[in-house]
């Protein structure tokens, strides 16, 4: 009749524990923080899209300039950066970066042509 | 080997969990390519644009990158397009007047116990900043002018009968308005109404049965007119001029101004204005300073206007027995023109002319004929047409019929080509996005002159 685990099996059943829980607790981090990380940039992206339409709404969107400022929102700090240039074909390009520790960097570009069809 | 099952139920979880965290993270960064390719496509979108505006119409495949997706463009076909028609069935036509003035179409409607002004800019009928704007109805019906071309930046003059007296409003551009009250005077019978710069200054000038007089509308100051039985004032040139209608005082009531309009009759490089009555045509010669009148006793004036420009102004006068006879404006006056090609076509109301083109209402329907008479193209139900250049370029018609009003933009340069493209935009690897976009181009001599983007479809 078999009264318990020997030392030998107490050990391994231990180790594999150990070694499975840390495992777990690698996942666990990694979750968070790819969550945290998808949270941050649909954050990011929806901050990105709405710099493009409020340089759109502006009355002379045709002005070269270059922005940069820290938005806060959810106690997560973002770098918003417009940058708007005319190329010398005559368009006009305007690139908006936002980056955050968390997020990375989420960047769009929209070009835009005179539609008055002069260059 | 219970161990061993719990750690495998463990991984298997841990597994789960960042796979699913891997789904998560792909499904972020397809809507980052998404937001990004939907700013590419607008962007090749835009690049067409530019290039049929440019004068160009591509044919081909079109391969354009931007923020490093690649969007391709390739043809999807051809058809004609009639004149770009403007619908604003939306606003209440018997309750709304349409304005020409500098940056698009001034609507003013009547809702409840309030003027709403609108400043629609064409063709995309945006709302411009600052509209719209809310007045206290008057009493009475509202008259409303626009400021046309004029300098300024003054939209449009509104004036109405507002408890014992006159009520004068003028709008502005930004959506500012001055309003002037003038005790003891009320709205002309039959009113004409005209705002445009005086002596530097903008006024109002109203005319009609019983008095006729301008408002400034820098002080609010009133000038009479006084014009003598049978005179019209009229606002041209940067004055304002009492010309008479060409009936004299003696002549029996020739009933209402049916029309009023400007333009170089004479070819003499000035400003001049013909006026049509039931009864008479009658024409301000600026360098003459007189008038030349035309009337049939016993025939209605039932067309006028400049048919062709070779043929100058001219008006259709018919007859109790419906014979319907056209007089032509020459240097000595008015004489019999012979009627060819589309002068030959019941017309009724003005005419305008355009490239090899006539305008005008045939049959209840705002029509476009070939000068010599044929095809004709009816472009939108029109019952009654004010002809004014709304979007600042050639005349546009706006249209009532049916309780609607359609704007009709530069009828006289002709139908339209319709233009048909499809986009894909993708990464090299797949499509993220595709749609298809349809544009009407209206070119005229020398290149592409007005695009529109018809249709998006996503």
């Amino acid at each position: 009749m078999r009264r318990g685990f020997t030392l030998v099996e107490s050990v391994a059943a231990s180790a594999i524990l150990v070694l499975v829980l840390g495992a777990m607790g690698l996942a666990a981090k990694a979750y968070w923080n790819g969550r945290n990380r998808v949270e941050a940039r649909k954050e990011a992206l929806a901050l990105a899209a709405a710099e493009i339409s409020s340089y759109e709404g502006r009355e002379q969107p045709g002005v070269p300039m270059t922005a940069s400022r820290i938005v806060c929102f959810l106690g997560e700090p973002y770098w918003v950066r417009t940058v708007a240039s005319e190329e010398p074909s005559g368009a006009f390009r305007l690139e908006v970066g936002v980056s955050s520790p968390v997020a990375g960097e989420v960047g769009l570009v929209r070009m835009y042509y005179p539609q008055d069809g002069g260059m | 080997m219970v161990a061993v099952a719990a750690s495998a139920v463990v991984l298997l979880s841990a597994t789960l969990l960042l796979g699913y965290l891997g789904r998560t993270l792909r499904a972020q960064g397809r809507l980052e390519a998404l937001a990004q390719a939907r700013l590419s496509q607008a962007s090749a979108v835009d690049f067409i644009r530019f290039r049929l505006a440019s004068g160009e119409i591509p044919d081909g495949p079109i391969s354009l990158e931007t923020g490093g997706l690649i969007t391709e463009v390739t043809p999807a076909g051809r058809s004609a397009v009639p004149p770009l028609t403007v619908d604003l069935s939306r606003l209440r036509s018997a309750q709304c007047a349409p304005a020409a003035c500098p940056g698009g179409i001034v609507v003013v409607e009547s809702i409840d116990d309030s003027l709403v002004v609108s400043l629609l800019s064409l063709p995309d009928l945006c709302q411009s900043a600052g509209f719209p704007v809310e007045i206290p109805a008057g009493g009475g019906a509202p008259v409303v002018a626009g400021f046309g071309s004029a300098p300024g930046g003054h939209a449009c003059a509104i004036a109405m009968d507002d408890s014992g007296g006159l009520r004068v409003c003028m709008v502005d551009t930004d959506g500012s308005v001055s309003t002037f009250s003038l005790p003891g005077v009320t709205v002309p019978v039959r009113p004409i109404a005209l705002a445009g710069m005086a002596g530097g200054s903008p006024v109002m000038l109203l005319g009609g049965a019983g008095s006729s007089f301008t408002v400034s509308l820098d002080s609010g100051a009133l000038t009479p007119l006084d014009p003598l039985p049978g005179t019209v004032p009229v606002l041209l040139d940067g004055r304002v001029l009492c010309v008479p209608r060409g009936d004299g005082p003696g002549a029996s009531d020739p009933g209402p101004v049916m029309d009023a309009m400007s333009g170089d009759f004479d070819l003499d490089g000035h400003p001049d204005a013909a006026w049509a009555c039931p009864h008479s045509m009658t024409v301000w010669l600026s360098s003459r300073d007189g008038v030349l009148v035309d009337s049939i006793p016993g025939s209605t004036l039932s067309a006028w206007g400049v048919l062709t420009q070779v043929q100058g102004l001219a008006c259709c006068w018919q007859g109790a027995d419906g014979a319907r006879n056209w007089d032509r404006l020459s240097w000595s006056g008015f004489q019999t023109a012979s009627a060819w090609g589309a002068m030959l076509l019941p017309w009724r109301g003005r005419v305008e002319p355009g490239a090899n083109l006539v305008l005008g209402i045939l049959s209840d329907s705002l029509s476009l004929a070939s000068c010599s008479g044929s095809p004709v193209v009816a472009l939108c139900p029109c019952i009654s047409v004010a002809w004014d250049g709304f979007d600042g370029g050639p005349i546009d018609a706006a249209c009532f019929a049916d309780g609607a009003l359609r704007l009709v933009l530069d009828p006289g340069e002709g139908g339209g080509m319709g233009l048909g493209y499809s986009a894909v935009t993708g990464d090299g690897h797949e499509a993220l996005l595709s749609g298809t976009y349809h544009f009407a181009v209206f070119t005229e001599q020398g290149g592409a002159r007005k695009v529109r983007l018809l249709e998006e479809r996503g």
